[in-house]
């Protein structure tokens, strides 16, 4: 029974553990910027902020509703420049160990598979 | 004569768990992500307040008779060039530079302190109109929204002071190093927010 439980635990008896997390482990962590893209994403946001406020003040458009979808729209960029240039975000993880991954096709095929999990092929893809 | 575990004069021993310090922040940051997150639900929970109620005047005065856009547009960029001199004071902390660091947290908290004080300045003008928490529910959902938002920037000034002292004490040590990316994380974020305050609240409830 607690054979059955055991590919649960990411597979550490077969070696292939260390392949995911603790890449960079050891300093403090969190993507850093430069000072180009500090610089970037603050030209950026000047732009974004003027226009709107340049549409609005300056009455340019002369539509209320056509200004206020413009404005909008200026606004939803400038918080995804902001996310990029000053909160740094992007894919990769923030340093945590993932908690589930794809099983890796050698633990599929291991040679241990037939034994350990019967006739129950994707067992393997509800434990993990 | 009788057998001691440690001889006399010998430092006790020390054990230490290493384990809860060994990733580096990893996780403390990935904590303060969810913290700003739930910050964020705040935030998403006043702009529907103000959204449902931003239009309900009372036959008070509304935002295109309240608002002076000149004051937001200063207080804008206050904020956003506050956001870009922490984002210098966080390359100077990587280059472990503590003089320059504190320069520009120091920068930074002044922008802020500014901001706030053009805030106090506006909401007493607009009381002083008249125009309280009391008055309309579109008021009411301003002030609550705005204020909220105003409340953030005063207690990240505070936590900046506090870290402007760590780092004079102890230097940019992990810990420190650490707790300025947290701020930093926050900092940006209440720019993030102020990005839909002015646009959302001030912009669009001056064009109607």
């Amino acid at each position: 029974m607690s054979e059955l439980a055991e590919p649960g635990l990411a597979g550490k008896p077969d070696g292939h553990g260390p392949a995911h997390g603790g890449a960079h482990q050891g300093h403090v962590q969190g993507a850093h910027g430069t000072f180009r893209s500090y610089m970037t994403g603050f030209v950026l946001s000047v732009i974004l902020t003027a226009v709107p406020f340049w549409l609005v003040m300056g009455d340019v458009l002369g539509d209320s509703l056509k200004t206020s979808i413009v404005i909008m729209a200026f606004a939803a960029v400038q918080i995804v420049v902001h996310m990029i240039y000053f909160l740094h975000m992007n894919t990769k993880s923030e340093g945590a160990k993932p908690s589930w991954r794809w099983p890796s096709r050698s633990r599929l095929s291991s040679s241990r598979w037939p034994a350990r999990y019967g006739l129950y092929p994707f067992r393997e893809f509800l434990i993990s | 004569m009788h057998e001691t575990t440690a001889p006399p004069g010998a430092a006790a021993p020390v054990f230490y768990v290493q384990e809860e310090h060994a990733h580096g922040g990893g996780g403390t940051l990935f904590g303060f992500w969810l913290y700003l997150m739930s910050d964020c639900l705040l935030f998403a929970v006043l702009f529907a307040t103000y959204g449902v109620l931003g239009r309900n005047y009372a036959a008070g005065p509304s935002g295109a008779d309240l608002f002076d856009l000149r004051l937001v547009a200063v207080n804008t960029t206050l904020l956003l060039l506050s956001s870009l001199t922490y984002g210098f004071a966080m390359l100077e902390t990587e280059k472990d530079r503590v003089g320059t660091t504190l320069a520009w947290l120091a920068i930074t908290g002044l922008f802020g302190a500014a901001f706030v004080s053009i805030e106090i300045f506006e909401f007493t003008h607009l009381i002083r109109e008249g125009a309280t928490p009391q008055r309309s529910a579109f008021l009411s959902s301003f002030f609550a929204l705005v204020g909220t938002h105003g409340l953030h920037v005063t207690f990240g000034i505070v936590w900046l002071v506090t870290l402007m002292v760590q780092v004079r004490r102890h230097g940019l040590i992990a810990e420190n190093q650490r707790r300025l990316m947290c701020l930093s994380m926050f900092w940006h974020f209440l720019d993030v927010v102020w990005i839909g305050v002015f646009t959302f609240v001030y912009l669009m409830g001056y064009l109607r």
